[in-house]
């Protein structure tokens, strides 16, 4: 005597996927945090948002699978962090091209501002026995 | 400041090669008091008039924390007589040489044989 069995269809077509899609979108931005942070690596994260656009991908591949409403919030929230992710990285990120007016070869041009014990600084104390480096920064924030 | 840590972390290296170091911001004197006692062999610079980063050019507007304007991140390497050897502003902020980069670069301006 045979007898078939009917193996069921999956209840939750695209779970998968869509955990997948969200480890991808957080595990970027974890990986630059602690790059930034704990390693010290002053270069651009570009894998962040790349992370984010694949996690997207697969959330919006769960949503296909199986439509839903925690999945289309799923897919609204990661979009939107991946959306924002690129914009940082492209827009907010980016630095003015410089157009002068310090040259090389040139002196540096004359100012007057103070150090950080309040004493004058002015180009004067880059004429000295010593090459100097000077680095902006952004601030203490 | 991570970048300042890592400068701060290899003075002696720049010691080695005769070299002072300055680090502007345009934060004010009490922001670069606190700034100088992290890295006492860096001399900070406050510029909250902005006269250097106007007369450097090196202004990055709206960039601070609450839209204000801030220096964009530049690097510049003088010799004795303050003329400008070599600069450097990368294409995103993240971006930033490390003292190992700056060291090259620095040997390479400044060769000793």
């Amino acid at each position: 005597m045979s007898h078939s069995e009917t193996i069921p269809a999956t209840r939750y077509p695209g779970r998968r996927n869509l955990i997948l899609g969200i480890c991808f979108a957080l595990v970027g931005f974890a990986m630059a945090f602690a790059q930034l942070t704990y390693f010290a690596v002053l270069k651009t994260p570009w894998y962040m948002p790349i992370f984010a656009t694949v996690g997207t991908l697969c959330v919006l591949t769960a949503l296909w699978q199986r439509r839903s409403i925690g999945r289309w919030i799923a897919f609204v929230l990661v979009a939107a962090l991946t959306g924002f992710e690129w914009f940082a990285m492209l827009v907010m990120m980016a630095t003015p091209v410089y157009a002068g007016p310090v040259e090389v070869g040139q002196p540096f041009p004359a100012f007057a501002t103070m150090e950080s014990d309040g004493s004058p600084f002015t180009q004067s104390h880059f004429k000295s026995d010593k090459n100097s480096i000077l680095i902006f920064f952004r601030g203490r924030w | 400041m991570v970048e300042l840590g890592q400068l701060e972390k290899h003075h002696a290296a720049f010691e080695k090669r005769n070299t002072q170091f300055f680090v502007a911001s345009v934060d004010g004197l009490e922001d670069s008091k606190e700034v100088q006692k992290s890295f006492p062999h860096l001399q900070v610079v406050s510029d909250p008039n902005h006269k250097l980063v106007d007369a450097a050019n090196v202004g990055h507007p709206n960039a601070g924390p609450h839209g204000e304007n801030v220096a964009a991140p530049t690097t510049f390497i003088l010799d004795r007589n303050g003329i400008v050897r070599w600069m450097f502003r990368p294409n995103y902020v993240t971006d930033r040489l490390s003292a190992q980069d700056l060291l090259s670069q620095y040997d390479r301006v400044f060769p000793t044989n």
